[in-house]
């Protein structure tokens, strides 16, 4: 179990990642918060794709930009400013903030820390977190937690998806990741006619997708066109993809960041009059998100396919880097 | 009064009270004590159940579910009998084929509602002792020479055992056409493939099977209560007879309706329940409490509930002792969704230090 952490400073069980890449739980010393930071009990955590590809190797060199364990939800322990009260539900916004620290690294620092420091990856796959006070928000006292693990997912999808600007009628998916699957669900939610098709080599996946109504694309799609296309694949050159399958005045919402290049001809997207969305800035949506996961719950649930505890998480993620979840993995690392 | 209340007092006086499952404090989720579907069902049928609430000043009307029905299970409407939930079904089998110096044979435990509804009939019930959690169908061959009724749920509540296909047969061949069997099927979704019997298949072959179901499990309609038989048409014909008119309400009809066009959602389900039911397992495994192998949504462990419930309440979550089942010593543990599934196996090892 973690040290004590009475005055909000100390060490913690965390999930760390060695030189060797391997997994594994051990202790990890948190830094003393300022009195902008709060110590958080971590409930749950998100596991994102990234981080899954953090665990392999081969894509270290392509590591995003983005902070592992940062989709997470737990109590406040301490607060040394006094901005939140003990035992409040928060739930962390990452792209206002960065954990105990105040600025958010880029990539390159991102793998300095991996190379520098063994281990490194302690965010919130520890019982305990030291976050930026900006970066948390209060929950409401009865969302289910787990749940709430998805505010900032759905609030990136919200983002994104709000601006589309026409009622698509048709629209395409590639990628049925946690990511994906969650813009499914906000497309029909904003616009309820519409016939969503999935591109999705997952099984697993593309069954959670047929679940929830969309359609399975089992042919070639080279033949068709949508006005709306959806990039959660994320796999190389799907932004390309995206765009080439998007009909003359179609939008394609980008939602898989990814620091590879994709070919983008600026001819093609002048003359078929394409529009290109991203999915970064969702503050205005958090707050949305959360209202939505707190209000129907259960339209959410089964997008939450996995859970493991702290302690099993060494050998269960190796797992899921080989073999992807059909859905968002949760990491519980806070014992009763 | 005295003399009503004394009678209904003595006509009850072996009929076990059912105690339901408790109900969770915190979120619906939490619930691991009825053996209900935490994702609940499709949203295409959510949909369907509001749209319809404005017509409920109407009399239900069951033609259209019993043909989608139909079609769904392939098998023809006569044979059919829908059902307020399949515990309506225990009622109706009862009064039908039960009575006074007749006899129902079931396993020891039982699913409690075919032993009360047996005893209400003023039936004399012969219990069989389960082997390991699974019915003894030899053992219950040779009980039911003179019996009326033999239940077997299958898979089994409490244990989650289920029949073999093959023992299930040459027991079918044993029992007298005099004898209904009745293969309750509400968890056969959750049973590893081939390792269910082709209950449909043997109904071509023996009019005194009756495959009840329910739509309550792997369906998610629990709330709604709906359940169906299949059997012989006269044997349907019969239940069809002995039951209340409009018994099953509009809007679980609606339900229904829908909820045969979301087939995906369904086994998406039960394969999200089968794989946390593995991981339970694993850990019981591991961590050496003895289990019933389950083919059902549920598992249950030898665990003291004096300590185990409690534990579990602590943390939100709510199972069923096994003293009210039949298996004192026992905790029957509902798979919900994996969150409530990470948080009960830390409990679990928590307990087993």
């Amino acid at each position: 179990m973690s040290a004590s952490l009475g005055d909000g400073v100390g060490a913690t069980d965390a999930l760390l990642l060695g030189g060797n890449l391997q997994l594994r739980l051990g202790s990890y010393k948190l830094p003393p918060p300022t009195a902008d930071d709060a110590v958080v009990r971590v409930e749950w955590t998100g596991v994102t794709e990234g981080d899954l590809r953090m665990l392999q190797a081969a894509v270290l060199d392509s590591l995003p930009a983005t902070a592992s364990g940062h989709e997470l939800v737990g109590i406040v322990e301490s607060c040394p400013g006094g901005q939140l009260s003990v035992g409040t539900r928060v739930v962390v916004n990452s792209g206002k903030a960065w954990f105990g620290s105040p600025a958010r690294p880029a990539v390159d620092d991102t793998r300095a820390r991996i190379q520098r420091e063994r281990p490194i990856h302690p965010r919130g796959f520890a019982r305990y977190v030291i976050v930026a006070v900006a970066s948390l928000m209060a929950c409401p006292s009865t969302i289910e937690p787990a749940i709430a693990v998805l505010a900032q997912p759905l609030a990136t999808v919200m983002h994104a998806v709000g601006r589309i600007t026409a009622r698509p009628g048709r629209a395409l998916l590639l990628g049925y990741g946690p990511v994906g699957a969650l813009a499914h669900l906000e497309v029909v939610r904003r616009f309820p006619d519409t016939v969503v098709t999935v591109s999705e080599p997952c099984i697993a996946r593309g069954c959670l997708a047929e679940a929830h109504g969309a359609i399975r694309a089992r042919e070639s799609l080279d033949d068709e066109r949508w006005p709306l296309v959806i990039d959660a694949g994320g796999f190389p050159g799907s932004l390309t993809y995206a765009i080439s399958w998007t009909a003359h005045g179609g939008t394609v919402l980008a939602l898989a960041p990814r620091p590879e290049r994709d070919t983008i001809v600026p001819a093609e997207l002048v003359e078929r009059s394409l529009t290109i969305v991203g999915s970064s800035g969702f503050d205005e949506e958090f707050s949305q998100a959360l209202a939505i996961l707190h209000a129907d719950p259960d339209r959410y649930r089964p997008l939450i396919t996995d859970a493991v505890l702290l302690e099993e998480a060494p050998a269960r993620l190796l797992e899921f880097s080989k073999v992807p979840a059909a859905g968002r993995i949760l990491i519980r690392p806070w014992r009763e | 009064m005295a003399g009503v209340s004394d009678f209904a007092a003595w006509r009850l006086r072996r009929v076990p009270v059912y105690e339901p499952g408790a109900a969770s404090s915190g979120a619906a989720a939490d619930k691991l004590s009825s053996n209900e579907a935490p994702l609940g069902p499709a949203p295409a049928v959510r949909n369907a159940i509001s749209a319809a609430a404005g017509s409920v000043n109407r009399y239900p009307e069951q033609l259209r579910a019993t043909q989608l029905l139909a079609e769904h299970t392939g098998v023809p409407v006569n044979r059919l009998v829908l059902a307020n939930g399949s515990d309506e079904l225990c009622y109706l089998i009862a009064s039908v084929f039960l009575g006074v110096n007749r006899v129902a044979v079931l396993g020891q435990p039982c699913y409690q509602i075919d032993a009360t509804v047996s005893l209400l009939a003023g039936a004399a019930l012969r219990p069989v002792p389960l082997l390991n959690g699974a019915h003894d169908l030899a053992a219950m061959a040779d009980a039911a020479r003179d019996a009326a009724v033999i239940w077997i749920p299958s898979p089994h509540n409490p244990t989650g055992a289920a029949v073999d296909p093959g023992e299930f047969e040459a027991f079918l061949e044993q029992v007298s056409d005099s004898c209904l069997v009745v293969l309750d099927e509400a968890y056969r979704s959750f049973t590893d493939p081939d390792s269910s019997p082709d209950s449909l298949t043997l109904l071509e072959r023996y009019d005194n099977l009756l495959i009840q179901r329910t739509l309550s499990k792997d369906w998610a309609l629990a709330g709604l209560r709906i359940g169906y038989a299949i059997a012989s048409e006269p044997v349907a014909g019969a239940l069809r007879r002995a039951r209340a008119p409009f018994s099953v309400n509009s809007l679980a009809l609606v339900a229904l309706e829908a909820a045969v066009h979301e087939e995906a959602w369904r086994q998406m389900s039960v394969a999200q329940i089968r794989r946390e039911r593995s991981l339970l397992e694993a850990e019981l495994d591991r961590l050496g409490i003895p289990y019933y192998p389950s083919q059902a949504n549920f598992v249950t462990a030898r665990l003291d509930s004096t300590t185990a419930v409690p534990a579990l309440q602590a943390t939100g979550l709510v199972v069923r002792p096994g003293e009210n089942l039949g298996v004192p010593g026992w905790v029957r543990i509902s798979i919900g969704w994996a969150p409530q599934m990470a948080i009960l196996r830390e409990v679990l090892q928590r307990l087993a230090l």
